[in-house]
């Protein structure tokens, strides 16, 4: 028997998780912990005297604690860095932050979900950036450009980056883009309040790029049905409400009574909405349960925002940015602009004439959108989302095989890397 | 449980450390067990995070584990057959509650002629073909052979008798031997 079990246990051997996966379901566990903490009684008295355990495993093998670490160094190792954090378009350290503070922590970020969160957090680094400067009136239409320039860079990277996870990882893709929308969302309500309150200042150009980055990521929205999904976007709104109330609870004290009962009837609706999602699921419905819980993410992560920005608090109001909409009203939202993209798309290629594809062919195309326009007109006016959504998926393939542009079409649309076709 | 800690445990002081230092040293091993058992692995992964999870509950409740691998174990087990039994197993019931086996029906599976039963198989095909095998079959199996336990272990973990423990460890190296036949 003693042979047999060698073999047995030699061959069993070979059946384990991988490295990655081992590494997701720990991050997944350390979630949990966080979100059902133990009870006080039971906790042991952290070495730090700041985390528990499980807290500072956390934050250690997160990206930010890694970049925490990284930054530390160089503060100690340099100062200039450190000052050179503070600076704007203009200043003589400016080229110091971007060029390498920034470069080194991109460095830093591993994997593409890491990478992505990094040039999402760029983008706002930018914007924030160019509010300070509107603020001060320093923002020239020249200063404006060149923000704007790296701006759509940063979103370039990071659709880039969401592409290639997608590949690798298409559930942590699907998280990714919401957290991803859901900051886009939050920097498009602050620069709508920097136009209106320094009209002095023109931000129509940032505007822009936001309001462009945000379409491109809608254009490649796919929902899937899988049990691997729903449980990483569980895993992702664990994390992101856990770490909400813990801001909120230190923050709280600073806060009005108003913001202070906003903060917490959004996080009882989210919890609320969590729950629905999770009966969704148990009752086989997993691909709505994911539709849920992506408007939860996003709803998530915009009042972790209001929540320790207190330039987002200062900008916006809550109920604008985490506005109070039923779930239905959410797809029907999401439905409109699925028939937005889609028409700019056919707008576009009725527009363009092409010397190689056959006159009769983009009719065909355009006759086969313009259905597919109708069907969703039909779903909206009746009431019946769920007859658009389940022509969703076919409608951005549909869309997808629109671009890139064919072969010898007239300039004015752009090729893959985003680049007009002039460049 | 069996009154079992390891010296890794002793020396490890928060609930948290301990729990953490249980997913880093048996998590791959749960996972096996639950693959074999269900052929599937993405639903092993869920299972043994669901695991990990209800284990936490448990230490959450003031409760004192004393020793996570039998532990870790049980709830594993216990989750598996809820998964048979979501799967809708036919006679997953019928089978679980088979009892009072006499050994003495199994002759032919002496201990001598289990060793060269045993020793004739081929482990890689073995592995394969547990998963095919009666799901009862396939828990004590797994638990023995890739586990590693001990029929006493084996049968304090799923609370029968170390008897039936045996008898079915007998059946399920004939109904392996069978199968991995039919395999080459």
């Amino acid at each position: 028997m003693n042979r047999f079990e060698k073999n047995m246990t030699q061959v069993a051997s070979k059946i384990r998780l991988t490295t990655i996966q081992k590494h997701q379901l720990r991050e997944r566990l350390l979630s949990y912990m966080a979100y059902h903490p133990l009870p006080e009684a039971l906790k042991a008295h952290p070495a730090a005297g700041f985390f528990s355990y499980a807290e500072f495993t956390f934050f250690i093998q997160s990206w930010r604690g890694r970049t925490g670490a990284v930054l530390a160094a160089l503060v100690l190792a340099v100062g200039i860095p450190a000052v050179a954090e503070r600076s704007v378009p203009g200043d003589i350290l400016y080229p110091v932050k971007v060029r390498v503070n920034e470069e080194v922590l991109a460095q830093l970020s591993l994997s593409p979900y890491e990478k992505l969160e990094w040039e999402t957090r760029r983008v706002e680094r930018r914007i924030a950036e160019a509010r300070l400067l509107a603020k001060e009136g320093k923002l020239t239409e020249e200063v404006e450009a060149q923000i704007t320039e790296t701006v759509k860079e940063h979103t370039a990277s990071a659709e880039k980056e969401l592409a290639t996870l997608r590949e690798s990882d298409a559930d942590g893709a699907e998280v990714a883009q919401v957290v991803l929308e859901s900051a886009l969302d939050v920097q498009s309500a602050i620069l709508a309040d920097s136009a209106s309150s320094s009209p002095a200042s023109d931000v129509g150009g940032l505007v822009t790029a936001v309001e462009d980055a945000k379409a491109t990521l809608v254009a490649g929205t796919k929902t899937s049905g899988s049990i691997s999904s729903y449980n990483r976007f569980v895993t992702r709104i664990e994390e992101s409400v856990s770490h909400a109330h813990e801001r909120f609870s230190a923050v709280e004290p600073s806060m009005t009574d108003v913001e202070r009962d906003q903060i917490s009837s959004k996080l009882s609706t989210i919890g609320e909405r969590l729950n629905a999602a999770r009966e969704l699921h148990e009752a086989d419905t997993t691909r709505d349960a994911i539709r849920h819980l992506k408007l939860v993410l996003r709803d998530s992560q915009k009042v972790i925002a209001f929540i320790t920005d207190i330039e987002v608090r200062q900008s916006v109001a809550l109920e604008n940015l985490v506005p109070e909409t039923t779930i239905e009203e959410e797809r029907i939202a999401h439905i409109e602009a699925l028939r937005g993209v889609l028409q700019g798309t056919l707008a576009s290629l009725a527009s363009t004439t092409s010397s190689t594809v056959p006159q009769e062919e983009t009719e065909a195309t355009l006759l086969k959108g313009n259905e597919y326009l109708v069907s969703i007109e039909a779903a909206l006016n009746e009431g019946v989302i769920a007859d658009a959504e389940a022509l969703e998926e076919e409608i951005r393939a549909f869309i997808e095989s629109l671009t890139p542009p064919r072969e010898g079409e007239v300039l004015g649309t752009t090729t893959d890397s985003g680049v007009p076709a002039s460049e | 449980m069996a009154k079992r800690t390891s010296p890794a445990d002793e020396a490890i002081g928060s609930h948290e450390e301990r729990f953490l230092k249980a997913f880093d040293e048996y998590a791959d091993a749960l996972f096996r067990h639950a693959t074999i058992r269900l052929s599937d692995r993405e639903r092993a992964i869920e299972l043994v995070h669901d695991a990990f999870t209800k284990a936490w509950g448990y230490v959450r409740g003031g409760n004192e584990v004393e020793a996570y691998r039998p532990f870790l174990y049980k709830i594993l087990g216990n989750l598996i057959i809820d998964e048979y039994r979501r799967r809708k197993v036919d006679s997953l019931d019928a089978m679980l509650e088979e009892e009072g086996i006499d050994s003495g029906r199994f002759k032919e599976l002496q201990e001598g002629s289990l060793d060269e039963t045993l020793d004739r198989l081929d482990a890689l095909l073995a592995i394969e073909a547990i998963q095919t095998l009666p799901v009862i079959y396939r828990e004590t199996l797994t638990l023995r052979f890739v586990d590693g336990l001990g029929p006493k272990e084996i049968a304090t973990l799923i609370e029968e008798t170390e008897n039936v423990v045996s008898v079915r460890l007998n059946r399920g190296i004939k109904l392996l031997k069978d199968a991995v036949s039919n395999k080459k």
